[in-house]
């Protein structure tokens, strides 16, 4: 009775958020399933079905998709490996102790907590051409030569991009992996240090596999984070210049909203839900070890 | 309960109150107007339109709201038929409504009285304002207002120099090079944002080939992105460019930043539209000076004005669309526009008295260049119509000026596009 009560009493807590999640979430999703097999103009009731044309078109006649799709990919790697690199960098060494290690540790995660469009407006700010803070402290040690408009130039766009995000988001990971790091006991290393491993012994042969499962959970989610990414893209390029910063997210929302072309921009949004989902569970599959005990 | 009463008679009261409240609501006709809140700085001018005119019209009552994007909302209201009768939208596909029947016609509207003049509505817009709004030789739109693109040009500087005003195109280039010859930059730019660049590239098509061209390329017709009339203008941008009369820095600039640079004299010029002195009006220096002309021809000053439009709408499925078109006509009517321009400086498109009203130098040379050309034509119709088109030219014009890519290439890309687009069934062609 007792076993039936708190079922009960679990589903009734549990409801009111499950029906928020069925119906902002799960709905939206069955719905872009649905709508992906129409033309739609997102102005009116009437849809037309088209079946798979969305899909053909998709394939077969949409070179600015796999151009996007392929600059998601370059944003994916340049993030993920910075973000996840700096980010351990910046937590072994502030995890060791030193002074002044917590002023750092709140320096480099105060970025996460800002608002992705407010930081994205600054950096506009900072890589401005004439009076922006970069060029200008480029020019004050003499080095003319290397500003540039940040922004506007096919070399330096997506880069600049992709650093401001990594800017914000290496302080986040970073917090992750200072928990992950004190769970390590001291004792292993010292052991390590005994037996005449260096630093950068200790550091994979102890660190990196104790540190596996927060190394993996990290990396899927920052992996699902960069694929999605529009904001900074939107608000920094909008895709400029010439398309070069464009990616995924950004070139589905001008389809529907700009190019009034629902059905299609939900097509894309369907492959894109579903190559998240496979390189997810691949990237799970593949990163799964042993747990090491300690 | 002694004091019964103390609880009874308030409660009575307020019943009786919010009953007549609700029979007083229910007795008014009521018209909804959403707008989008940014040319004339929030809602709170609207909200006076729409107070003057229930004055106007006691047993009406107007439901105005508004914010920077109302589209959110609209949406999904237009694809439940549950519309507001009049919007004032800034990225929704109108074009699309008015195909599918969706947006009232106000050519019989326009035949009637306007507010407060003797005048027909349609006389009292601003010579050419209207064509902006109409689509299959119907009128289904009023412009917001009709700003035109042009040259803001720093008058004490020319007056120091002795610069004149250039008369032809020659003399805007020769111009050019007199101002940096003195160290000052000729020309600011928003090169960062797309459809200024659009818009200056345009305007420099119909200054080489005349309104003819652009129509024609509008109409997609075979050939006209990248003709000859085209491709002149695309150079004549691009040596602006390669000889330094545009700032280095201006693909990398905002029209905020660019405007700044201009009224901080950092340049002589700056190639945006008249609204700049609106836009700047609290940064602008008190000393400064500036005045405005259009992109003269090659054999002479400007014969057309290309004016840059947000479109106002009555859907056909609004509860009362008969009158929000009133609205509208009421929102457009001289009255209104000299009360709005007094108060927020909002110059719409109807023919106000500016010289009366105090308007500054500025705004008085915008309006005698505009008037001065005769024609005005919408700079921006086209790319509404074909929103793939508005991307691609002006990715092709950013390469361009970033040196990327030739002239050649750039308009050939404009073909390209406009190409797909001419043999693409599934999406709705219109013409001019």
């Amino acid at each position: 009775m007792l076993k039936k009560e708190k079922t009960v009493l679990t589903i009734t807590f549990l409801f009111p958020a499950l029906c928020m999640y069925s119906v902002f979430v799960l709905y939206p999703i069955f719905r872009a399933f649905y709508i992906c097999f129409f033309k739609w103009s997102g102005l009116s009731a009437n849809m037309t079905f088209v079946g798979f044309n969305n899909f053909i078109k998709l394939f077969t006649n949409d070179p600015i998709f796999w151009m996007s799709f392929k600059q998601t990919l370059l944003y994916l790697v340049i993030i993920c490996v910075a973000t996840l690199f700096l980010a351990l960098l910046f937590a072994t060494v502030v995890s060791q102790g030193l002074k002044w290690s917590k002023f750092f540790q709140i320096i480099f995660f105060w970025p996460s907590l800002l608002s992705i469009v407010a930081v994205s407006v600054l950096w506009i700010f900072i890589y401005s051409p004439r009076l922006g803070v970069l060029n200008s402290l480029l020019r004050l040690i003499g080095l003319d030569g290397w500003t540039r408009i940040w922004l506007a130039e096919k070399g330096t766009a997506l880069p600049s991009v992709a650093f401001t995000i990594i800017w914000m988001w290496v302080g986040f990971y970073m917090v992750l992996f200072i928990s992950g790091l004190q769970k390590i006991p001291e004792e292993l290393y010292e052991a390590a240090r005994i037996d005449g491993a260096n630093s950068l012994q200790s550091f994979r042969y102890i660190t990196v596999p104790l540190m596996w499962e927060t190394l993996r959970v990290a990396f899927v989610y920052i992996l699902i984070q960069a694929f999605k990414l529009f904001a900074p893209v939107y608000v920094m390029t909008q895709g400029a210049p010439d398309r070069t910063t464009e990616n995924l997210a950004t070139y589905i929302y001008k389809t529907a909203f700009h190019y009034n072309e629902w059905g299609y921009a939900t097509a894309m949004g369907v492959i894109m839900f579903l190559f998240i989902l496979c390189i997810t569970m691949m990237t799970r599959r593949l990163t799964k070890r042993q747990t090491v005990q300690y | 309960m002694k004091n019964r009463k103390y609880i009874i008679i308030p409660l009575l009261l307020m019943v009786f109150f919010t009953i007549n409240s609700i029979y007083a609501r229910n007795s008014k006709e009521t018209i909804e107007v959403a707008v989008f809140t940014g040319p004339v700085g929030g809602l709170e001018p609207w909200l006076e339109v729409a107070r003057n005119y229930e004055k106007l019209n006691p047993n009406i009552e107007v439901n105005i709201w508004g914010n920077p994007s109302i589209e959110d909302q609209l949406r999904p209201r237009i694809v439940r038929g549950d519309v507001p009768d009049t919007v004032f939208p800034r990225t929704l596909d109108l074009m699309t409504l008015a195909n599918e029947g969706k947006i009232y016609q106000l050519d019989e509207l326009l035949t009637e009285k306007a507010y407060g003049v003797e005048q027909n509505w349609e006389d009292v817009f601003k010579p050419g304002a209207l064509n902006v709004g109409r689509l299959d030789d119907k009128q289904y739109f009023i412009p917001n207002a009709v700003n035109c693109v042009g040259w803001c040009y720093n008058k004490k500087m020319f007056d120091q120099y002795g610069w004149d005003v250039p008369q032809t195109w020659h003399e805007l280039e020769r111009l050019c090079a007199e101002i940096k010859n003195k160290g000052i930059v000729p020309i600011a730019l928003a090169g960062n944002v797309p459809w200024y660049v659009r818009r200056s590239f345009t305007d420099l098509v119909v200054a080489t080939g005349g309104v003819d061209a652009f129509t024609k390329a509008s109409n997609l017709e075979p050939g006209t992105w990248n003709s000859p009339v085209f491709l002149k203008a695309a150079q004549r941008l691009r040596n602006l460019m390669d000889k330094g009369y545009i700032q280095p820095e201006a693909m990398g600039m905002n029209h905020t930043i660019s405007q700044s640079e201009f009224v901080f004299s950092n340049t002589a010029m700056v190639w945006v539209n008249e609204t700049l002195e609106r836009e700047m009006r609290d940064v602008i220096p008190e000393d400064f000076e500036m005045r405005f002309f259009l992109t003269p021809t090659d054999e002479g000053p400007a014969k057309s004005a290309g004016a840059i439009t947000l479109l106002w709408a009555v859907f056909e499925e609004g509860n009362n669309s008969q009158r929000g078109a009133d609205f509208l006509k009421y929102v457009f009517s001289p009255e209104n526009m000299i009360n709005m321009y007094k108060k927020y400086n909002f110059v719409g498109p109807i023919d106000i008295p500016l010289e009366e009203l105090g308007a500054s130098d500025f705004l008085l040379s915008a309006r005698n260049a505009v008037k001065e050309a005769g024609e005005m034509y919408s700079i921006d119709l086209v790319f509404k119509w074909y929103p793939t088109l508005d991307e691609e030219v002006a990715n092709a014009l950013t390469s361009m000026l970033n040196k990327e890519i030739s002239p050649e290439e750039a308009v050939n890309r404009m073909e390209a596009e406009a190409e797909r687009i001419r043999n693409n069934e599934d999406i709705i062609k219109y013409k001019l």
